[in-house]
């Protein structure tokens, strides 16, 4: 092995005679001209040599990816310089050993498939010494070079040129070239390899640049491909009506994202201690594993998804847990168990599989992951929501069957009541004073207790017809309904020499007989609670879209604690012997003015009188 | 058989259906403290009240009735059904009927009009209240006897 040498010394000669001189003369020039011819042949050889090394430079410049790239490299020098064998070793990521990425020919390929690769900390390596040292290695006889290693593929090699491969500071790796001619390579050659090192080096640094945009690029795509993905699982989950139809929709949207096999939704309902699974495969016929199961025989799994999700084989996990076994049938190795957690509880499992082992990475677990949070407070709100939906369903029947009990019960106690009204008052009628004291005082509580039940049932009767009655919305004058009530009243308003004023009043979309039946209400009140004469006062103003009325009093008032709760049937603040009534009066109000999508409440003070406002809507 | 247009009857005979023996004895006694003498018939129930009319079985020697007052709620015929098998009758449409009955409902009102019931009153929730009625019906039956 030798460094390079320089260029050897030309031969020159003294001759005595002319003769000899001419000839020495004429050798001279012969040499000179040989010398000439050579170098011009040098010269041609050099340009030809760099020609050949711009072409490849060029044919390179092109190629962007690295492993082409190589392959391109080693075929056209072993082409264009004629040589037995080129390859290319690059320094791996651990920066430690010399693998072997090209290599000319069958043998190349095949050392390429084995993996071939030299640590760095190999002492008698050729390749190892020109990337340590960072220039070239040549041997211009590899028999007597202790360093060479044969290598029993490459049986005729003779010479070898280690070429370091450096683009700033950095060596990349080595290209390695053999002849099976021992010193075939020239100076020449060392510098056309040597330039040529150079532009394969930045070759290869352009494709590693590129890679790595190409790899930025790809991760930005999938990026926004999963983005995509889980903004549609998002919409589809909006959109899904039931609980399990949501976990139905991400599961399919999923198999995009996470190829699987088979996949299945657990739902864990921890009252009833149910496990529902059903399979999203696609498949319409029933799945074997489909069902419900005991959550308390499920107590394994429970605990295991309580740790987080399951990545593993079906082998490993319990084999008595009910539908694991069932999966296997299917052909199942390979599992991943993602739990749901939807306000701090586990409310079921999303479960997904493959039909080769070891087959879930982070990656898949990662994806899930982030299906999963949004998908589980998804699945639990469906799920209160079809839980207020059914009891507000039941709540509206109760009601309906309470208003219709009540409307039933009511007209049906008239019949009786009537007949003990009617007959106690011809009792009265006809033998009042016949008895005696005690039984004219028996029967008048008799005849005054059932007229107060009369009153009550009849107020319960108008109270439940409400409910039950559409409304018939027509312009109504407020106006009119008011005189059709003072004229109802008038009696009550002579004897009590009552003072009544009013607004003028608007013309709305109402039910006019529950209006009429609204003021009436109130102004009998007004007339009711009172101590002195009464001076009523019926106000109203537009508010935007409704109307604002009052009928303010100044009667006995009430206390402001009670103001709610005077609203309610059967809600009394006075004995009846201080004000007869049912206590069916204001709620019937309330209920009219709610039905009119309006609003009723009262602002008083005890002795300073009452004024109880309500809204109607200008439209109805 | 009477025909109130043709003479001024001394005793009015009224055929009463109502199984409810408390309202019919209130009836009654209602009738007591009226001007008009009421000769009362009471039958309990709807296919009664057609034998009465056809003078069928023990019904064989009873007047044909001046004026019904009628009950809806009856068993076996009801009051709607012994309503439209009179007023379709050529024999019986022209006795005036009066409904008492305690249903309220809008429906029943406007069934026995379209049946040319000629009155509809809500029985009573008080006997003063009842003594009306029966003055009314009075009233009603001088205006039918008045008609020409």
């Amino acid at each position: 092995m030798s460094k390079l040498e320089e260029s050897t010394t030309p031969q020159q000669e003294t001759v005595p005679d002319k003769t000899a001189t001419l000839r020495s003369r004429i050798q001279q020039l012969e040499a000179e001209l040989a010398s000439y011819k050579e170098s011009g042949a040098q010269i041609s050889r050099f340009a030809n040599q760099l020609r050949t090394a711009a072409d490849v430079s060029k044919q390179l410049s092109s190629i962007l990816d690295r492993e082409q790239l190589l392959k391109k490299v080693v075929a056209l020098l072993k082409e264009r310089f004629r040589l037995y064998h080129v390859h290319v070793y690059l320094l791996d990521e651990s920066q430690k050993v010399l693998r072997m990425v090209a290599g000319s020919g069958g043998v190349g390929e095949l050392l390429r498939v084995r993996q071939h690769a030299i640590s760095l900390d190999t002492v008698h390596s050729l390749v190892v010494r020109a990337a340590r040292e960072g220039y070239i290695i040549l041997v211009d006889d590899v028999s007597r070079e202790p360093d060479f290693l044969p290598n029993p593929l490459l049986p005729d090699t003779r010479c070898e040129m280690a070429v370091p491969l450096i683009t700033g500071n950095r060596v990349l790796g080595v290209l390695d070239v053999q002849d099976d001619r021992s010193h075939r390579f020239d100076q020449l050659d060392v510098a056309t390899f040597s330039t040529f090192s150079g532009h394969i080096a930045a070759a290869i640094q352009n494709a590693y640049l590129f890679e790595e945009q190409r790899r930025a690029e790809t991760a930005v795509r999938r990026y926004a491909e999963r983005l995509q993905s889980l903004h549609e699982i998002d919409q589809a989950i909006l959109t899904a009506e039931s609980p399990d139809n949501i976990a139905r929709t991400a599961i399919q949207r999923l198999r995009e994202m996470v190829p699987y096999h088979r996949a299945s939704f657990s739902s864990f309902d921890y009252q009833s201690g149910i496990v529902h699974i059903f399979s999203v495969t696609g498949s319409p016929e029933p799945d074997a594993i489909d069902g419900d199961y005991s959550l308390a025989e499920s107590q394994e799994i429970l605990e295991l998804v309580r740790q987080g999700p399951i990545v593993g084989n079906l082998a490993d996990l319990p084999s008595n847990l009910p539908p694991l076994p069932a999966l296997a049938d299917y052909g199942v190795k390979s599992v991943l168990i993602y739990p749901l957690v939807a306000y701090k509880e586990i409310i079921g499992t999303l479960n997904f599989s493959r039909s080769t082992p070891d087959s879930f990475d982070e990656h898949d677990v990662q994806v899930v992951g982030e299906v999963a949070a949004p998908l589980a407070i998804a699945i639990e709100q469906a799920r209160l929501y079809e839980q207020v939906k059914q009891h507000a369903q039941t709540l509206e029947e109760q009601n309906t069957e309470l208003a219709q009990f009540a409307y039933v019960a009511s007209h049906d106690l008239q019949e009786p009541l009537r007949i003990v009204i009617s007959y106690v008052q011809l009792l009265e009628r006809r033998y009042a004073g016949k008895l005696d004291e005690d039984a004219d005082l028996f029967i008048h509580y008799i005849v005054d207790g059932a007229l107060r039940m009369k009153n009550l049932i009849n107020g319960l009767l108008d109270y439940s017809r409400l409910g039950r009655q559409n409304q018939s919305l027509a312009p109504t004058d407020c106006e009119a309904v008011l005189q059709q009530v003072l004229s109802n009243l008038h009696l009550t308003i002579q004897e009590t020499n009552a003072i009544i004023h009013h607004d003028p009043l608007p013309t709305l979309m109402a039910d006019s007989m529950q209006l009429t039946q609204l003021w009436q209400n109130l102004l009998s009140n007004a007339l009711k609670f009172s101590e002195t004469q009464p001076e009523i006062y019926i106000g109203a103003k537009r508010e935007n879209q409704h109307w604002l009325f009052w009928v303010k009093d100044n009667g006995i008032g009430l206390e402001v604690e009670y103001g709610e709760r005077i609203f309610a049937i059967f809600q009394r603040l006075h004995t009846l012997e201080e004000y007869p009534g049912t206590g069916i009066g204001l709620a019937i109000c309330r209920k009219i003015v709610e039905r009119h999508n309006g609003r009723i409440w009262v602002e008083s003070e005890p002795g300073a009188g009452a004024t109880f406002y309500f809204t109607l809507p200008v439209k109805g | 058989m009477t025909n109130p247009n043709s003479t001024e009857k001394e005793i009015i005979d009224i055929l009463l259906v109502e199984d409810n023996p408390a309202d019919v004895r209130l009836t009654q006694e209602a009738f007591k403290e009226t001007s008009i003498k009421v000769q009362l018939y009471v039958v309990r129930d709807g296919a009664e009240a057609l034998d009465f009319l056809q003078r069928h079985g023990r019904f064989a020697h009873v007047p044909r009735p001046d004026m019904i007052l009628l009950d809806l709620n009856l068993p076996k015929k009801d009051g709607r059904e012994v309503l439209s098998e009179i007023k379709t009758s050529p024999d019986f449409k022209s006795i005036p009927i009066v409904i008492l009955t305690t249903s309220s409902a809008v429906e029943d009102i406007h069934h026995t009009y379209n049946h040319h019931a000629n009155c509809y009153i809500t029985k009573p929730a008080d006997l003063d209240q009842f003594m009306d009625v029966v003055k009314q019906i009075e009233q009603f039956w001088l205006s039918v006897v008045r008609l020409p």
